[in-house]
């Protein structure tokens, strides 16, 4: 089973990202997305988790065994994009409530939640008081709380020091080896080495293909 | 591009000097910032290097004017060597880069800020030039939205956005972000030329790109600067440190075996 773009078409305004895109994506499988500058990385990614909606062609989904299409859980290259609340504890929890957890489960939920990215003490702050990093792991915990079916994570190491870099591969692994697909936009050899496969796009055609060494 | 006449003739430096410094945050007990005493000369690049939360970008902005702190002063100002009337001109790039947009288009933005900048009469010309040091085709972005630039036109314009303003002094707060290996290498070779005739501040979780940028580093840790000087000081008194040296150990002697 795998995603598999068919014929799809997509453009900002006038300036054509993908024309008539034929791919083929292993379902389940921690996949890189990578590519130049401006090549339509974003793009893909938004348009796999449904953010984007192709000009024409479909884009067809493994369907589970109640026929429903999976969960997406994406984060935004900038993590300013992803916040909603004015108060830290509330955007952890913003996926939850979506989703019409109960409120025990939650609360619990969300305050182991916040221990782990060590702002506890700040939960009543604003995000916009948070730095750079600290947005970044907030955004990623808001957005893997929920556990979806698939992470889709727009270069999500991009503003993390090498010890937040190192516990964020170590979630995605565990969450990946717990049957999570991840979709990993990044720019670095050493990210893409992580994963299973990679979609490589170049002047606006995207081919999936195994990365070495892996099974 | 990067020379500057007033440069040539008067040999100006800027320096930063930070007494009895304390920036508090709200909401936030557990963390302030302090400085309580510190003179650096920006003869040459400085790298501030730090972990997430170490107050690297509070410290920029505190530079820059655009923070201020609870108690106690921190400035950059010209040397005592250099006699001028005008203070320095300082340019910071935020972190996000979106923040630099004034108007909603590429283009708008760049009219509005050349219009601010009437000393620059060839703005415009220096930020097409510069985006084209990035590979990044000026005519191609112009009538963008701010929102419709991929993360890496984004960093790249608000880059050739502030160098072209010419600044005295100007900090960049992690610039690689959204850069990949040949943004990161334009980034490196564009921003040296420029330090050779002015000041510059790099702020960075990237230490890999400190060493290539910079002379002078300082170490943050917990809102503190925990070690300042040059590489060779770096490596030979920093890792004596136990208090901050373990932490950063691994970090620092890969990037040591490469250098």
């Amino acid at each position: 089973m795998s995603i598999r773009f068919i014929d799809v078409s997509f453009a900002y305004k006038e300036k054509p990202v993908f024309s008539h895109l034929n791919l083929e994506i292993p379902e389940s499988n921690w996949v890189a997305i990578t590519g130049n500058c401006g090549t339509g990385k974003s793009t893909l990614a938004k348009l796999i988790a449904g953010i984007l909606e192709p000009d024409s062609g479909r884009i067809e989904f493994p369907k589970s065994s109640n026929d429903e299409i999976p969960d997406f859980g994406y984060l935004f290259q900038n993590p300013e994009d992803q916040f909603v609340h004015f108060f830290i504890e509330r955007e952890i929890a913003f996926n939850l409530e979506n989703q019409n957890y109960p409120i025990e489960m939650m609360t619990l939920k969300v305050r182991n939640s916040l221990g782990e990215i060590g702002l506890s003490d700040r939960r009543k702050d604003s995000p916009n008081r948070l730095s750079g990093g600290e947005k970044q792991r907030l955004a990623l915990m808001g957005t893997m709380i929920s556990e979806p079916n698939y992470l889709i994570l727009d270069e999500p190491s991009s503003y993390l020091d090498i010890l937040a870099q190192n516990d964020l591969i170590k979630r995605i692994t565990a969450l990946h080896a717990s049957g999570v697909g991840i979709f990993w936009i990044t720019q670095n050899e050493q990210e893409k080495a992580l994963t299973k496969f990679c979609i490589e796009i170049v002047d606006g055609n995207a081919k999936c293909f195994p990365m070495k060494g892996s099974c | 591009m990067f020379s500057d006449e007033r440069f040539l003739l008067m040999c100006p430096s800027i320096q930063i000097i930070a007494k009895n410094l304390v920036c508090r945050y709200e909401n936030n007990d557990s963390f302030h910032l302090e400085i309580p005493d510190l003179t650096q000369m920006v003869d040459s690049p400085i790298g501030i290097y730090g972990l997430i939360g170490s107050g690297k970008s509070s410290l920029g902005q505190m530079i820059a004017g655009l923070l201020q702190p609870n108690s106690g002063e921190i400035r950059a100002s010209w040397g005592p060597e250099t006699k001028s009337l005008e203070s320095p001109k300082i340019v910071y790039l935020p972190q996000f880069p979106g923040k630099i947009f004034l108007g909603s288009r590429v283009v708008e933005t760049v009219d509005l800020i050349a219009q601010m900048n009437p000393s620059i009469p060839n703005f415009s010309t220096d930020v097409r030039n510069l985006l084209s040091l990035f590979s990044v085709d000026y005519a191609a972005i112009s009538e963008r939205n701010g929102y419709e630039l991929s993360g890496g036109e984004l960093r790249r314009f608000a880059l050739s956005l502030g160098i072209a303003r010419q600044p005295d002094l100007l900090i960049l707060d992690e610039p690689t972000i959204g850069l990949g290996k040949i943004g990161r290498t334009q980034l490196t070779e564009i921003a040296g030329e420029f330090s050779k005739n002015h000041a510059l501040i790099v702020i960075s979780h990237d230490f890999s790109l400190l060493v290539a940028l910079s002379k002078e580093f300082w170490i943050m840790e917990q809102g503190k600067i925990v070690f300042h000087g040059n590489f060779s000081e770096l490596a030979s008194n920093f890792l004596q440190r136990e208090t901050v040296g373990l932490r950063f150990f691994k970090e620092f002697t890969a990037v040591s075996t490469l250098s």
